[in-house]
């Protein structure tokens, strides 16, 4: 299976359960049928470009069919006022030495995230990503970013808490459940 | 009846000369209308038309030309052909409509 066929199957995870459990083997066979026909980076660029469309369009039309779009905008809403406190938070707790606050509320803040929603565990451990992130767009020429090497690892130390805070809570969730 | 939604008609007009899986419907909608399909929108389109009654599905099978994989393939049900050919007429009457008005050059 090639790079882009993998992250087509990804992808397909915005359409609902119940629409990929009859369609996702089909869908991933046409896709690599276009895979086949595309001749060279420019072509497989261009059909990349169509099939993010596509898949914008056609998976928000399957969450309406479906009744799941307010389970989809409820996340994507939860998500979003996540990311805007981690921001805030990066901008005023990033560079001072108080590391400790920004841990506690990426551990918190991924760990309330996955008791609401722990299906989406994954989505909710990158939720400290926005700290290095925030490094680079606010960065100024009197607090120049950090090099790469030290954003790789930022992003991997704030990926690991994230992980440890989404997945515990889906964990218990799972351990409450049985 | 009301108008059918631009992919719709594409997919029955792909399917009105026969069963096709759906990379085969993609590549007749690309030649008969010049809009590309991704996979998205065609089984989208597919998993409502089967709703509705208009397509069937049919046996799996391989297709010779393309490899050894065995595909689905779908075919219009009568209600599909009597709606492809209710909206190809709708769509022809408007065409003379608009050749009636000089809008487009008469056929010779």
């Amino acid at each position: 299976m090639t790079l882009s066929e993998r992250l087509y199957g990804l992808l397909l995870g915005v359409f609902p359960s119940s629409f990929l459990a009859a369609y996702r083997e089909p869908m991933q066979q046409a896709f690599r049928d276009q895979l086949r026909e595309c001749a060279g980076g420019l072509a497989r660029l261009g059909l990349w470009a169509h099939t993010l469309r596509d898949l914008a369009g056609s998976a928000a039309a399957a969450h309406v069919r479906e009744g799941t779009l307010p389970a989809l905008v409820g996340s994507g809403f939860v998500y979003l006022l996540a990311m805007a406190g981690t921001l805030l938070l990066g901008r005023l707790e990033l560079h001072t030495d108080d590391d400790g606050v920004v841990v506690g509320f990426i551990l918190a803040g991924s760990f309330v995230l996955g008791c609401l929603r722990p299906r989406r565990a994954w989505l909710w451990s990158c939720f400290g990503l926005c700290v290095p992130l925030v490094d680079h767009v606010w960065a100024t020429p009197q607090r120049p970013a950090m090099g790469a090497g030290g954003t790789a690892l930022l992003a991997a130390f704030v990926l690991f808490v994230g992980s440890v805070g989404s997945w515990s809570a889906f964990l218990l969730r799972r351990m409450a459940r049985s | 009846m009301t108008p059918l939604t631009p992919a719709v008609f594409d997919v029955l007009l792909a399917l009105a000369d026969g069963e096709r899986h759906g990379y085969a419907i993609m590549r007749e909608v690309s030649v008969s209308s010049g809009r590309l399909m991704g996979p998205g929108t065609l089984y989208g389109t597919l998993k409502r038309l089967l709703e509705a009654g208009l397509v069937e599905e049919a046996a799996k099978r391989e297709d010779p030309e393309l490899n050894a994989e065995r595909r689905r393939y779908y075919r219009l049900s009568e209600q599909g052909k009597l709606a492809v050919i209710e909206e190809a007429s709708r769509l022809e009457a408007l065409l003379r409509a608009a050749r009636s008005k000089a809008l487009l050059r008469t056929e010779a």
